[in-house]
This record gives structure tokens, C-alpha cells and sequence, in this order.
């Protein structure tokens, strides 16, 4: 047959694109679980890791759901469904929903986050004692920060700072203060910033207060009924709970 | 065109010089100066390199094994198209097992794998070997082409990773006493302008040494 | 015995056949340094004028001498306590903190020069006399030596020898070597922590343009400033003594007054564009400060000047200078990434010189082809 003959081009067209079409799909129905489970295991190890539980097995340890604006636990969200939200975490928060992942053996739970740096989008999830007020890890992420100045703000170094530190100024949600020049040694509510990536840190700020602020119900509803953690008394005075609660420095 | 009527050995001078020829004499991105893009993108660590070249290397081998065995059939005036279907077939086969395999670096690697199609080595190699020669030298060819882009991926990778993050596949190399000590990484290492820089280097390196690539 | 006699005993030792031959090149250098040429040129008109490559060189030092004098005297003046020492003492703590920088500079940036020059069988070009100092007067007193050593060899290689040598570069190489560090070692030259010589002892502070960034105020009193008793980089702090440096260059001709005025005129409108808008802070600042402040005044005397960079031709010299002066300003204010924009946008126009000659020369060449037109 001609090759070069208009029918001749028309079937070959056909044919080929339907041998590749069946390959393509075959291959990628084929695989969808495993990558499926791959991209759901990253998020599961960071999850992990802010709650500083990396060896952990997730399926065994971390409960996950999700709250509304009010603190309530929203009726019909699996724990699948609280994982998927990350995958459109903004758009989650605009819908009202906010996932949880608690650590049904030390009582963490972490939330995500998610912000803007300098230069990209910026990302993470923190974790909290029991008391919802004290933040026991943190890990963060970023798009395309400065290398050795915004994008520190995913070294552990930087991480560390932020354990022990509360987000709860009696009843108030003040989040945690990234201070330019470094941050007073007794202040429980802030951590020294990175020279030279005021931009990127100040983002991190931001994002943390915007993001806790949607669990404020949540974790107001939810912090025991004791007197020793709501209290964090600071000024000039050394706070016997904050040597308690920080192990590292 | 050239039919050759008696079968060429498997792995006679010519066919070896096909797999050869790209490591030195017609390195794609040092000589052809193909694939420029994708060397400086992916190289700012080793191990996204290595497996960037690895894909490559699959992708242009089998495109040409592929367009070599059907270069009887493919109707002249699609033949560009057939190209891009062939390409962008193998670059989607690869970029789903990256995903199911190895995926962490698949979120490295991003969008480049899907660029890959983009990457001239591979169209280039096509056309100007896979239409005109047997299945067997093609695939050779490819395979050189894909190896001697791969080389300089992981040298650029090498290089880029250890000065600019103190870690060679992920683990630290360079020990905190220099760091201590006042040593800081290169950033600079980690732009693509200074990949290109580094290829700068290795032409000027490899000209040095091979008078014959010296234009006059 | 001179010491005219006592090179022309060593010559024949460096020509063709003598022991040393290999060296030629160095000792041409020296000599050349020492005295002026005697060769004479062949071929077609020459102005003869003892003013060549390396007596306009050595002006340009000499313009950069009370930048450089003034820079470090403020070494000293910055550290806690600066203002209760004499002038003499902060001079010479000062002196002693920037002489590494000087010779890290000279040694590295030269040693290369004289072994491309000698590679190739050519003359050591003098570029880099200029060059070796500007290097210093544009880092921060803190950068660490072998980050100036490292970026003055990548300077020397790749923004000159790798071109052609002296002449032929199309970027500027000390800011090449401010860019390379710059963007290698963003950390080591930004902060708080670079601008001042007791920085070990826990001193630290922002630069006005920091402040400017930040809040729209430079919170330094105007006077510090045109004095230049602010922290800063070691040579580009003080209005009052580049100004200095100005006046000679303009006076010998070395330097162009266009380029010059233009970059400062670039500089005003732009920032009388960002007064008008007025959005933040930042573009409320008058658009004069601009032009004291940071390396402003600095790169548009000595760097956007630099002749073999900047556009060749008259008309290309306003442009080319205008353009600096409104890119800088626009990157100070509407980048946060970047505080100090002269160095992107001299780098910038550098690029696009040639771009402005060709369009300059071709426009000329169409008005003179309608002219023999009508004439006809």
C-alpha cells in the first residue's frame, strides 16, 4: 500500500494511537496504588516527624479527623478523608474543615499549615502537648526560599527552637513571635528569627498565627481544666512550668 | 541512506563506535550542545542526576529501538508526529514507575521528568540516526547518547551537590569541624547559571585535550 | 648605577633565547610599569601621548585613594566606642583590618594575570590594577578572605580571561566578584553581623538601606551620611570623598561625566516615580536620599564608568547611564530580596550595552543616509 496515501495515514493514526492509549492506561491503573500509597506515606512521615515519633507505624499510633470553626469534630470524615484534605489544605481551611492528627498514645496532635515566604509557598505541621498550649515539634517546608538564609527555616536547628514554647497567653491564642535580633531568653511565646531571612520568617509567623487560629475553638474546647497551663506568667519572673516543659532549648 | 546487504556483527567497530562516540568525540551536551535545559535543572543534587540520566537513557535508547523498527512503515508527512507520540509515550511510562518506585525522588525531579520529551538529545538521535539505521545500531546509539549525557549529569551533580550542601547522594561529606571552622557552602552551586558555568569548564577542559573540536 | 641601567642589564635575560625567557611577559610588567614604552608604531596615525593603559589606571587609584582612606578610618569609627578614639587611631585600626582584603585581592587576582598572560605569550595586561581595588572597597569589613580570594579568581577567570583578557570583558569584574559572593555566600555578606570589625565581640546593627527597607527610615542623621560615618561596604560609604574621586576623573578625563550625571539623573526620576505613587514606606523616601545612601554613588562614579563596560558612544552613555540609575532604584525599593540594587543594575546594563551602541550607530547611519539623499 502506498504509503504515503491519505488512507494508509489515517489507519496507521488510528492504530497507533489506540495501541498507546490501551498501554498508557494499562500502566497507569496498574501502578495508581502504589503511587497512591507513596504519596500518602510522605505525608504520613511528616506527620510523624513533627510529632517526633518517626519510627512509629502511623496506621497504629495517629488518629486523624477533622473540626470546624467551632471545635467540633465533623461527623463523617474518616481518617482517610482527614488525610486527603493536605492534598488541597487550603481549600480545606476555606470550606470550614480542619484536619487533626492526634497520637492516641502521648496525646499530640498536629496540625498542618500552610503560608506564603518570600519567594513560594511555605508549608508544615506542628504538634502540641496534650495541653493544646505547648508545642512539642514542628517541621516545615518550603517552595523556593533563599538556599542558607529562608530555606534554614527547614533545618532542625531552627525546628528545635520552637519546642517548648506556648501558644496561649491565659485565654488569648498569641501564637509564637519570630524575633528579628533574637528573641528575650525567658520569653516563652517567641523565637530568635534567621539573619538575613526576615521575609521568609516573618511568613512563618504569619502562617502560624493564621493556621492555629482556625483550631482556636477546637483546642480551647479540648485543653484540660487545670490551673497550671493556662497561666504563663513571664514577665521577669523564672517560670517553674516552662523549666518543666522545656527539654531542650 | 546507506542498505547494508551483509549483516553487520553485533559488536563490530562500527556498532561500538556508536556507543562509544557520545562519551567523547559527540558528547550530546558537550559537543552537540543538547539537553542543555534539563543538565541544569536537575543536577543541584546526585542522586535526582543519576536517576534523571537513567530515565533518559531508557527513554532515548527505546524511542530509537522503536522508531528503527518502524521507520519502513511511518508515513513521511506524520513523521514528526509519530516522533512525539513514540517520545511522549516512554516519557509517561517513566514518569508513572518513578512515581510507584522510587518517589521521593520523583517529587524531586517534578516537572523535568515530564520535560524529558522536550530534552533535543532525544528527537535529535531519532532523526538523525534511528530513521536511517538497523534496530540494533540504533539502540546502541541511544544508548550511548543517553550515557554520555548521563556522565556529564552526575559530574555536574558531583560537583554541584558537595559544594553547595557538604552531602554526596544525601549524606553529609564535608565534616562540621569545617563548618565550625568557618567553612560555608556555596549557594551559588545551587543556581542553574553555575551549572552552566561548570559545562563551560568541561568544554574548555575537553577542548584542551582534543584539538580536532577546536573550531578554526 | 639607575635603575633604567639596571633593567636593561636583566633584559636580555627575558627576550627570546636568554635564560629566562619562559618569564617574558612578567618582566615586560615590571619594566613597563617603570617606565614608558619606547616602541613606536609602524603603521598608520598615532596621537603620541605618555597617557596609556597604565597611567589612566593609576589616576583611577588615585581617584579611589579618599574612598578608600576615608573607608578606613569608618572601620574604626563603626566599632562600639569608635567615636572616643582619635582620627589616627580608628585610621589604623582600620588600615590593619582592611590591608588582608587588599592583598588577598591583589595577590590572588594578579597571580592569575601573569600566568594567563604568560600561558598565552602575551603582555600582562593592567586591568587589574583598578580592579584589585575596587574588590576590596565593595565587601563588607567582615567577609572572610578566602570567600574575597575565591571570588577574585572567579572574577579574573571567568568574567576576563575567559573573554580575552583586559578589554574585552563585557561585565564589570569587581562587581562580578561582589555578585559571585553575593550569591554564594548570601549569609557571609548580608545581616547584621558583616558590617562591623568588632562583630566577635557582639557588635551588630543594620545599614541604612536595611532600615529604608524596613521601616523608610534610613535611621542615620543626613550629615553621617553624606560624610559617611554609617556602616556600610569599606569604600562606598562616604558621599563627600567619592565626590572627591569624581572631580579628578572628571578633571583628567578618565572617567566620563555622562555616565556619570546620567546615572544620578536616572536615579532622581525613578525615584520621583516611586514619590508619586507613594505606596509604602519605602517609596516615600526622597528620591535624593537614594542617591546617597548604599552603593549608589559609588557604582555610578567608578563602576558604571569603567570603559570598557559601560557604551562607547556618546548618546549610548546617557542612555546606558540613565538606565543604571532607574533600575537601581526600582530594585532597592520593589525587591525585599535584594536591599542594594546598583550592583544588579550595573551588571545588568552591562549586557546591554552593546546593544544601545549598535541602535546609537545605526540610527546615525540612517540619518546621514537621508541627508545624502535630499543632498542629491
Amino acid at each position: 500500500m502506498n504509503k504515503n496515501s491519505n488512507t494508509y495515514i489515517i489507519i496507521y493514526t488510528v492504530v497507533m494511537v489506540v495501541l498507546v492509549a490501551v498501554l498508557l492506561s494499562v500502566t497507569a491503573l496498574s501502578l495508581q496504588p502504589l503511587q497512591k500509597e507513596n504519596e500518602l506515606g510522605a505525608k504520613k512521615t511528616a506527620i510523624l516527624e513533627a510529632m517526633g515519633a518517626q519510627e512509629a507505624d502511623y496506621a497504629s499510633v495517629v488518629k486523624a479527623y477533622a473540626v470546624d470553626a467551632e471545635g467540633n469534630t465533623i461527623e463523617g470524615v474518616t481518617a482517610d478523608d482527614a488525610l486527603q484534605m493536605l492534598f488541597g489544605l487550603k481549600g480545606a481551611f476555606d470550606a470550614g474543615t480542619y484536619p487533626v492528627f492526634e497520637n492516641v498514645e502521648n496525646g499530640y496532635v498536629v496540625v498542618p499549615l500552610t503560608g506564603k515566604g518570600l519567594w513560594d509557598d511555605i508549608w508544615g505541621y506542628v504538634a502540641l502537648d496534650k495541653d493544646k498550649n505547648t508545642i512539642q515539634g514542628i517541621v516545615l517546608d518550603h517552595a523556593g526560599e533563599t538556599p542558607g538564609l529562608g530555606a534554614e527555616i527547614k533545618e532542625t536547628k531552627f525546628e528545635r527552637t520552637f519546642i517548648g514554647k506556648t501558644i496561649y497567653e491565659a485565654d488569648q491564642l498569641v501564637s509564637i513571635a519570630i524575633v528579628k535580633g533574637g528573641a528575650p531568653k525567658d520569653d516563652i511565646h517567641a523565637v530568635d528569627a534567621i539573619s538575613g531571612a526576615t521575609k521568609t520568617v516573618q511568613g512563618v509567623q504569619t502562617m502560624l498565627k493564621t493556621c492555629l487560629s482556625y483550631y482556636d475553638a477546637y483546642f480551647k474546647s479540648t485543653q484540660p481544666v487545670a490551673e497550671s497551663s493556662e497561666e504563663a506568667v513571664v514577665e521577669g519572673e523564672s517560670n517553674t512550668e516552662n523549666t518543666e516543659n522545656n527539654e531542650q532549648e | 541512506m546507506s542498505k547494508n546487504n551483509e549483516k553487520e556483527p553485533l559488536f563490530s567497530a562500527k556498532n561500538m563506535a556508536s556507543l562509544t562516540n557520545p562519551f567523547n568525540k559527540n558528547n550530546p551536551v558537550l559537543v552537540q550542545i543538547l539537553g542543555i535545559c534539563s543538565a541544569l535543572a536537575v543536577t543541584v543534587q546526585l542522586k535526582p542526576a543519576v536517576v534523571m540520566a537513567l530515565s533518559v537513557t531508557v527513554v532515548t535508547a527505546f524511542s530509537n529501538l522503536v522508531m528503527s523498527l518502524m521507520r519502513n512503515s511511518i508515513p513521511s508527512r506524520i513523521r514528526i508526529i509519530v516522533q512525539l507520540v513514540v517520545i511522549a509515550t516512554l516519557v509517561i511510562l517513566v514518569d508513572q514507575f518513578l512515581k510507584a518506585f522510587v518517589y521521593d525522588v520523583s517529587v524531586q525531579l517534578s516537572v523535568y521528568v515530564g520535560l524529558i520529551i522536550t530534552n533535543c538529545i532525544i528527537m535529535g538521535r531519532v532523526e538523525a540516526f534511528a530513521l536511517a539505521n538497523k534496530p540494533w545500531p540504533s539502540l546502541l546509539d541511544g544508548i550511548g547518547n543517553g550515557l554520555g549525557y548521563g556522565m556529564i549529569l552526575v559530574i555536574i551533580g558531583f560537583v554541584r551537590e558537595l559544594f553547595g550542601s557538604g552531602c554526596l547522594w544525601g549524606y553529609r561529606v564535608i565534616p562540621e569541624s569545617f563548618y565550625e571552622a568557618g567553612y560555608v557552602n556555596n549557594g551559588l552551586m545551587l543556581f542553574p547559571p553555575m551549572a552552566l558555568i561548570l559545562v563551560g569548564f568541561i568544554i574548555w577542559f575537553q577542548r584542551s585535550r582534543n584539538k580536532d573540536l577546536q573550531e578554526k | 648605577m639607575g635603575l633604567r641601567k639596571l633593567v636593561d642589564k636583566i633584559k636580555p635575560a627575558f627576550e627570546e633565547g636568554g635564560k629566562f625567557a619562559a618569564l617574558h611577559s612578567t618582566f615586560d610588567a615590571f619594566e613597563t610599569f617603570l617606565y614608558v614604552p619606547n616602541t613606536r608604531t609602524s603603521k598608520g596615525a598615532h596621537v603620541r601621548d605618555c597617557n596609556d593603559i597604565k597611567r589612566v589606571m593609576i589616576i583611577m587609584v588615585l581617584a579611589l585613594l579618599p574612598a578608600l582612606l576615608f573607608g578606613m578610618f569608618n572601620v574604626g569609627y563603626q566599632r562600639v566606642g569608635g567615636a572616643d578614639y582619635t582620627i589616627m587611631q580608628n585610621f589604623w585600626y582600620g588600615f590593619l583590618k582592611v590591608l588582608p582584603i587588599i592583598i588577598v585581592s591583589y595577590v590572588v587576582g594578579l597571580a592569575i594575570e601573569f600566568t594567563s598572560a604568560q600561558i598565552r605569550k602575551e603582555e600582562v595586561n593592567e586591568g587589574f590594577l583598578v580592579t584589585g581595588l575596587l574588590i576590596p572597597m565593595i565587601v563588607p569589613v567582615g567577609t572572610p578572605l578566602w570567600m574575597v580570594a575565591l571570588a577574585t579568581a572567579f572574577s579574573v577567570v571567568v568574567c576576563k580571561e575567559v573573554f580575552g583578557g583586559t578589554g574585552m570583558n563585557i561585565f564589570n569584574p569587581a562587581l562580578v566578584a561582589r555578585a559571585f559572593i553575593f550569591f554564594s555566600y548570601t549569609a557571609s555578606i548580608s545581616g547584621e553581623n558583616v558590617w562591623f570589625a568588632d562583630n566577635a565581640d557582639g557588635h551588630s546593627g543594620a545599614t541604612a538601606l536595611a532600615n529604608l527597607a524596613e521601616t523608610g527610615d534610613s535611621g542615620f542623621a543626613m550629615c553621617d551620611a553624606i560624610i559617611g560615618t554609617i556602616p556600610g561596604c569599606i569604600g562606598e560609604t562616604s558621599t563627600v570623598a567619592i565626590a572627591l574621586g569624581a572631580l579628578l576623573l572628571i578633571f583628567t578625563g578618565v572617567a566620563s561625566w555622562r555616565i556619570m550625571l546620567s546615572v544620578f539623573a536616572g536615579g532622581l526620576a525613578m525615584g520621583l516615580v516611586f514619590n508619586a505613587v507613594g505606596a509604602n514606606a519605602y517609596m516615600q523616601v526622597p528620591a535624593w536620599e537614594h542617591l546617597i545612601y548604599g552603593g549608589f554613588a559609588f557604582g555610578a562614579v567608578f563602576m558604571a564608568t569603567d570603559p570598557v563596560t559601560a557604551a562607547q558612544t556618546n548618546t549610548g552613555k546617557w542612555i546606558y547611564g540613565f538606565m543604571i540609575g532607574v533600575l537601581a532604584v526600582l530594585v532597592r525599593v520593589m525587591n525585599p530580596g535584594y536591599p542594594e540594587g546598583m550592583m544588579m543594575a550595573i551588571l545588568f546594563m552591562n549586557a546591554l550595552a552593546p546593544l544601545i551602541d549598535h541602535y546609537v550607530v545605526a540610527a546615525n547611519i540612517r540619518r546621514r543616509n537621508k541627508r545624502v539623499k535630499i543632498a542629491k
